[in-house]
């Protein structure tokens, strides 16, 4: 089978797509239909006019959303009965916690925090300009701690983008590894340049959308003139 | 199957979809479509006409038509005067059909893809006649151009130039390609008559 396919290389299929468009096309030219002849056996007044006519109009869908328009349903109405408004997040997920909580926490082993690495808590606050100590940078350099070099690949187990700040740590990113539990996943690798089935499928998706809205086109009316 | 081979027949999709959208191009062009040489006009024996006149097909006494070979395209027209004596001029549009005829005694001289009255804006349908002819009216209701204007109505349904195109319609009026409009402004006068039909 494959041996018998071998002669459908791609050149020849790229030329047997144009070909097969331009015989659609051609035959679609090329054939007369009906004449408007007298010489004809079926030729009448009524064929003459139908080979001269386009046949009748579409419907017209995008005329009628603009006839709903006009007629003032969609108009706003007088009382504003909802709005919009921007996320608002729980006032308790910034609560900070204490040093007995987070030694409580499922996803933390160890000793306490505060006060046992004094000097790399003042390093990371200077690194980060000020601002609230990292509990991953800490964690991270700090050594006794189960930290695997899980991840993203090329980095060394340490997390360097926006660590989230010791009293976000619930909803933050799961770095450490409790000894017990499974190891991290690592996320899959997206190519940067895409495979040509991917290419070619995603070229067939952009010829169906413009099929339909090439089709769906021709199906509207619009009201353009007096 | 190599992906270099796929990428040639991906090529080969890129070049048939590029044919196609100029094939679906050619449709609307507004070249005038060229009548035949040779015999342009079908005469019609007094009983066809009499049968087509009684199934409102063609206006009564039609004495012959255009030989038009084929479908006539949007924004497309024939014109052709040859074989036509003078006489009474009538204009009948055929709105399902969305074509308009104009006969001159009897005789078939000019034939175009129209546009009409979307729903809601509907086309009157009967027998009118030309009330006024403005060759550069501009519509105050819609704000539009009207050029070649004749006028049907007192509330200025008229039959006047327009971008025919596939999809289009107008708020009432009939809308002929500008050439022929020229055409048909230049041959018409005030009084004659306008038959607007649904078959």
């Amino acid at each position: 089978m494959k041996r018998q396919m071998r002669w459908l290389t791609g050149p020849r299929l790229a030329v047997a797509a144009v070909l097969l468009c331009l015989t659609a096309g051609g035959a679609a030219v090329l054939d007369p239909g009906s004449r408007a002849s007298r010489d004809d056996s079926g030729w009448s007044v009524a064929s003459l006019l139908n080979l001269r006519s386009p046949g009748e109009r579409g419907s017209g869908a995008l005329l009628a959303s603009k006839q709903r328009l006009s007629q003032g349903s969609l108009e706003e109405p007088d009382e504003v009965q909802q709005r919009a408004l921007g996320k608002i997040f729980p006032a308790e997920a910034g609560l900070p916690l204490t040093s007995a909580e987070i030694a409580a926490s499922p996803i933390l082993t160890g000793p306490p925090l505060a006060g046992t690495f004094p000097e790399l808590a003042g390093l990371t606050t200077a690194e980060f300009g000020g601002g609230t100590p990292s509990l991953e940078m800490t964690l991270a350099s700090a050594p006794g701690f189960g930290l695997r070099g899980g991840g993203f690949p090329g980095t060394s187990g340490l997390v360097v983008g926006s660590p989230p700040p010791i009293h976000g740590l619930p909803g933050g990113p799961v770095l450490l590894d409790p000894p017990g539990n499974p190891p991290a996943v690592v996320p899959s690798i997206i190519a940067a340049v895409p495979e040509p089935q991917t290419w070619l499928m995603m070229m067939l998706g952009m010829f169906a959308c413009g099929a339909a809205l090439r089709r769906r086109r021709r199906n509207d009316v619009v009201v353009e003139l007096a | 199957m190599t992906s270099r081979s796929l990428l040639v027949v991906a090529f080969g999709l890129v070049v048939a979809a590029l044919l196609i959208s100029q094939q679906g191009q050619a449709v609307g062009s507004e070249q005038p479509a060229q009548p035949s040489a040779t015999a342009n006009r079908i005469v019609l024996t007094p009983a066809e006409a009499q049968d087509a006149a009684a199934r409102k097909l063609l206006p009564e006494d039609t004495r012959s038509v255009l030989r038009i070979d084929q479908k006539i395209r949007y924004g497309q027209f024939v014109w052709d005067e040859r074989g036509a004596p003078s006489g009474d001029l009538l204009i009948r549009v055929d709105l399902n059909k969305q074509l308009l005829s104009i006969y001159r005694g009897g005789h078939e001289i000019g034939v175009a893809i129209v546009l009409y009255g979307a729903d809601g804006h509907d086309t009157p349908l009967g027998r009118f006649s030309i009330l006024e002819k403005v060759a550069d009216h501009h519509s105050r209701t819609y704000d539009a151009p009207m050029p070649y204007s004749l006028r049907l109505t007192a509330d200025w349904v008229a039959i006047h130039g327009s971008k025919v195109r596939r999809g289009r319609a107008t708020h009432g009026c009939v809308g002929v390609p500008l050439e022929f409009a020229q055409k048909v402004f230049e041959a018409a006068d005030v009084g004659d008559a306008v038959e607007i039909v649904a078959t």
